[in-house]
């Protein structure tokens, strides 16, 4: 029986009741000898007794004369019959679905039964009595039940007035709202109310609503009304179990009692010794809380059990904070200069917090003050951690931009290597970060086949390969990825190192690796497929040192090389001259152009080779990714 | 009846005769109307609150207030500053050992950040104002080295650069400073600016000012004309020099490169280095800095040492010993130390009414002690956080 309870505020209820209503009426005056009375229109009744009397003839005659009068007659009766069929129709189907919704059998449904069912399930749409007035005495201001609690309100504000008077008249003192506890609870919200007043309310009426209660409430004995109060109130029921808070302990040498508990939030962890009948002394690791916390938010977090329970400027503190540093894989945000020290701030002053609500709670003389504060959430750890640190994003879960140096690895190597090599400077040391990056500029500037660089160049050259060779897509994609492209000559042929793979091989790629071991892209491929080959990481760690120095070096030099400013002055963008420069100095064993009249010959023939879309590519910032502390400055000098 | 009760639950006379609620929360603040600085004293005002008279405020007290402040007051429409105790115990030293001829005494403020230490040293400044003191303040001589002005080579001390545009700024604040006693003052030598153009002995520290407001070029070399006369002692009157963020003058990094002044260099001559500017380089800090040593008579300095100016090595800093360094520390030693502390309850509680009553704290809840006493906490008894905060709240 949800039907009753559920369905009857809404208007399309009503609705729905009027209907039912109407059908049960027709159907309480459907039996047959009524019907016959009541089926005719009460507006006409007297043509067709006169058209029964009289004769034939004149009838025709006159049935001529009157004819539009007598179809328009015809035509309401005949709507009047089918409404009336229309509506016992429902009626039975209705009568069914009553039958079936009471567990009787349709023949047991009598019209008692029927009317009892009504008013059983739809008990607000009567809202008439007998007489056919309205029951409820504010029916006609549309939202009775919304202007009832009004009305109650003021009923009840002056009730409380005549009380206070009362107690005024007797010369007593009024006693203040003690009993009246609102701490754990607050107001229902706006769809509460509706819910509560099965009315919509808008949001004004909502408002004046809550200003009249909170009247209420601010009245000296509104302890009294508690309950008509709490009607329209949510308690929080805490869901913290009784934690095992720490106990007094005593001063040996002064007496003084104290409590010591501890705290943490995220990497950060506090312990503090908190003494009553203090005078609001309060250092953290020895420092003035200021100091220690110069955001306010910080503070306002500190003092907040402190504030709820209060007890602020009653005890004296002493903390001690620490963070411990997470295990993070080396990245670029691990690095954090001073001006950054406020950034574990906030999870220092949450330990803090929850340090010095547990220290309070035994210091408290009531329950009541207890329960408040973990009612407010203050005595409940924060258990969450945060999640670990992924190389090329910003956070765990905010993506950035592509940085420089991935969109040149899709560009010429495809998007799995690109993965592949960020999965590998999340887990790798730092030899093979520097690795991977030296790698990238060495490839992309002193490759021996840069026409052949582009990824989408090495799949489109495998079209016009024979089926032996290349049967699929997927084959194509993978032979590019690793470098590979198709010869019209006929032969696989590594765009980096130019070797012609050997032909009838099975595995292209260990053909590669067999035939040029010491290609520094089938390196890097193999590094970042994550390969465990002693041989290929004891290469990498062994080019550590050289690599550092001459990509040390060629950052240096791009950045102050006066033939590279001095080529910039014939309108050739920065970056193909960094690109020419950068492909001089891996050529050349480490030395840049010392003309610019060879840096704009060189910039021209590569611009001829190279796809323009690599030539965009920054290198100083792929080479700024290689040690991350570098690129980090001095972020502030003056404050 | 309800008259009296009301009487009863707001007010109480206080045994300092001043209105206390007996409930709590905010009541009248605690005001002197001695509103002149020489004239307060230890016993009987420290905590209260004045008014500063219009001219010292405008003179000189003004100079010393963060710009918020200056901001607040012409808000409210009033004006009241607090009588703290390291002021005034200065102000008692410089009473008892300076002048008449005695060494210079030296004074460092130390104190947190925003604790108030250059409204002490405004305090201090005022008062000798009063007593006829000549005045030498700097207040932002940190950021002079932020952001170069007119920065060129000094012809008047090789190797070293010229800020002119500070210079004819300083010179012109110095002016409005002290601008009873600077007419009567007169040269004791001769100053020549270049082979054509001097100023003869005798003629009136004005017209040397005049002469380097016309000509920027050689402001730098008035001032430290200007400071070199003041330490010869022939000046009728004492002389206050207040030096605010005085750590600066040691620091080994500035804000300004010497690429404004770098030229093509001259045939066999080594190219110049890009590099920053220091302290020692500018003549005009220089100048100040020969005026906080301790070989001159009839004065006094008074410095402060602020985090603000700090490097950012040494922001959290705020002890002398620190934010001077070594070098800083030997010059000035030996100095009086004198702490600007937190405020005390009384003082934090003056100051709360104060902010109350003067409207800048509004919300119902700043009246309550409950709100009295986060508000406390949450400043941490720290002048120019309270500041802060009281506007929020």
């Amino acid at each position: 029986m949800l039907l009753g309870a559920a369905g009857c505020c809404t208007r399309g209820c009503q609705s729905a009741v009027r209907q039912f209503r109407s059908s049960a009426a027709s159907a309480a005056v459907a039996s047959p000898r009524k019907a016959q009375q009541q089926q005719k229109p009460p507006t006409s009744p007297a043509p067709q007794q006169q058209q029964q009397s009289e004769d034939p003839k004149a009838a025709s005659l006159r049935a001529v004369k009157v004819t539009s009068a007598i179809r328009a007659y015809l035509k309401s009766a005949e709507n009047y019959d089918k409404f009336i069929r229309m509506e016992r129709e429902n009626f039975e189907l209705g009568k069914r679905f009553l039958a079936s919704i009471l567990g009787v059998s349709v023949a047991d449904l009598t019209q008692e039964n029927i009317e009892k069912a009504i008013q059983y399930l739809f008990p607000s749409a009567l809202q008439c009595d007998y007489t056919g007035r309205p029951n409820h005495s504010m029916f006609y201001m549309k939202q009775p039940n919304f202007y009832q609690l009004l009305s109650d309100i003021a009923w009840k504000v002056e009730q409380l007035k005549r009380k206070e008077d009362e107690h005024l008249r007797a010369g007593r003192l009024v006693p203040a709202r003690t009993n009246l506890d609102l701490s754990n609870s607050h107001w229902l919200d706006k769809q509460q109310i509706e819910k509560r007043l099965l009315e919509t309310v808008s949001d004004a009426q909502y408002s004046q609503a809550i200003a009249a209660l909170e009247f209420l409430v601010a009245m000296p004995l509104s302890a009294e009304e508690s309950e008509f109060i709490m009607q329209y109130r949510n308690v929080i029921v805490g869901t913290a179990t009784e934690l095992p808070l720490p106990e007094l302990q005593f001063d040996e040498a002064t007496q003084r009692p104290y409590s010591e508990a501890y705290g943490q939030r995220k990497w950060a962890t506090a312990s503090c010794r908190l003494y009553s009948g203090g005078i609001g002394r309060f250092t953290v690791n020895g420092e003035s809380i200021l100091e220690a916390f110069p955001l306010l938010a910080d503070r306002e977090a500190l003092a907040s059990p402190l504030v709820v329970t209060g007890m602020l400027g009653k005890v004296d503190i002493d903390a001690t904070v620490t963070v411990s540093s997470p295990e993070q894989p080396e990245g670029r945000l691990r690095v954090r200069t001073r001006v950054d020290d406020v950034a574990y701030m906030a999870s220092q002053a949450g330990a803090l917090r929850l340090a010095i609500a547990r220290a309070i709670a035994c210091h408290l003389p009531t329950k009541q003050l207890r329960d408040r504060l973990r009612m407010s959430g203050l005595l409940t750890p924060d258990m969450r951690l945060p999640e670990r640190f992924y190389y090329g994003q910003d956070g765990p879960r905010a993506k950035v931009m592509e940085q420089h140096w991935q969109k040149t690895v899709v560009r010429m190597l495809g998007p799995n290597v690109r993965q592949q090599i960020c999965n590998r400077l999340s887990q790798g040391d730092s030899a093979q970060r520097l690795f991977i990056f030296g790698c990238i500029v060495l490839i992309l500037t002193a490759s021996t086949q840069p026409q052949m660089m582009l990824h989408q160049d090495r799949i489109s050259s495998f079209s016009s390969s024979p089926a032996s060779l290349v049967n699929s897509l997927a084959v194509a994609e993978q032979l590019a990825s690793n470098g590979l492209f198709y010869d019209a000559s006929g032969g696989l042929i590594c765009f980096h190192c130019s070797v012609r793979l050997q032909s009838g091989s099975s595995d292209p790629l260990q053909q590669h690796l067999h035939q040029r071991p010491r290609c520094y892209l089938q390196k890097l491929l193999r590094l970042a497929a994550g390969s465990d080959d002693k041989i290929l990481l004891a290469d990498v760690a062994a080019d550590h040192d050289r690599f550092d120095r001459a990509l040390r070096r060629l950052h240096a030099d791009l950045k102050s090389s006066t033939s590279v400013q001095f080529a910039q002055t014939f309108g050739l963008s920065p970056e193909l001259l960094q690109f020419a420069a950068t492909r001089h100095f891996m050529r050349n064993g480490g030395s840049m152009p010392n003309r610019a009249g060879d840096l704009i010959e060189l910039a021209h023939e590569c611009s001829d080779q190279v796809h323009p879309s690599l030539l965009q590519v920054q290198i100083v910032h792929i080479l700024a990714e290689r040690s991350p502390n570098e690129a980090v400055g001095v972020a502030a000098f003056f404050n | 009846r309800s008259i009296a009760n009301w009487l009863l639950r707001r007010r109480q006379l206080s045994p300092f005769g001043a209105c206390v609620n007996r409930r709590g929360g905010a009541s009248a603040a605690l005001l002197t109307d001695e509103s002149a600085p020489d004239r307060h004293s230890l016993d009987r005002h420290v905590g209260l609150l004045y008014r500063p008279e219009e001219a010292d405020w405008q003179a000189v007290t003004r100079h010393f207030c963060r710009p918020e402040l200056v901001r607040l007051f012409d808000t409210l429409g009033q004006r009241a500053l607090m009588v703290r105790r390291p002021a005034l115990e200065i102000g008692e030293r410089l009473a008892e050992h300076a002048g008449d001829g005695r060494p210079c005494l030296r004074f460092v403020l130390y104190g947190r950040r925003g604790s108030g230490k250059s409204l002490q040293m405004g305090h201090v400044a005022s008062a000798c104002r009063r007593r006829g003191w000549l005045l030498v303040t700097v207040h932002n001589a940190h950021l002079w080295m932020r952001h170069s002005r007119e920065l060129h080579e000094s012809a008047h001390r090789p190797g070293m650069f010229d800020t002119a545009g500070y210079g004819c700024i300083w010179l012109r604040h110095f002016y409005a400073m002290n601008q009873e006693i600077l007419p009567g003052l007169r040269v004791t030598k001769e100053l020549s600016w270049n082979a054509k153009e001097s100023t003869p002995a005798g003629s009136s520290w004005k017209e040397v000012i005049d002469y380097a407001l016309a000509r920027p070029r050689y402001s730098c070399a008035a001032v430290q004309f200007l400071i070199d006369e003041i330490k010869l002692g022939s000046l009728p009157m004492p002389t206050l020099v207040c030096f605010e963020v005085a750590n600066c003058l040691w620091w080994h990094r500035s804000g300004i490169k010497n690429d404004a002044i770098r030229r093509t260099p001259l045939q066999g001559e080594e190219p110049p280095w890009r590099a920053d500017i220091t302290a020692k380089q500018l003549t005009l800090l220089d100048a100040f800095k020969q005026l906080l040593d301790s070989d001159w008579n009839n004065g006094a300095a008074v410095m402060s040492v602020s985090p603000q100016g700090a490097l950012f090595d040494r922001l959290r800093e705020w002890m002398p010993r620190k934010l001077l360094g070594d070098e800083g520390f030997a010059y000035l030693d030996p100095f009086v130390p004198v702490y600007v502390e937190p405020y005390g309850p009384a003082e934090m509680s003056n100051m709360l009414n104060w902010y109350t009553e003067s409207g800048w704290l509004t919300s119902e809840a700043a009246a309550t002690d409950a709100g009295r006493a986060e508000l406390a906490f949450l400043s941490d008894g720290n002048a120019g956080e309270l500041l802060r905060i009281a506007g929020e709240w």
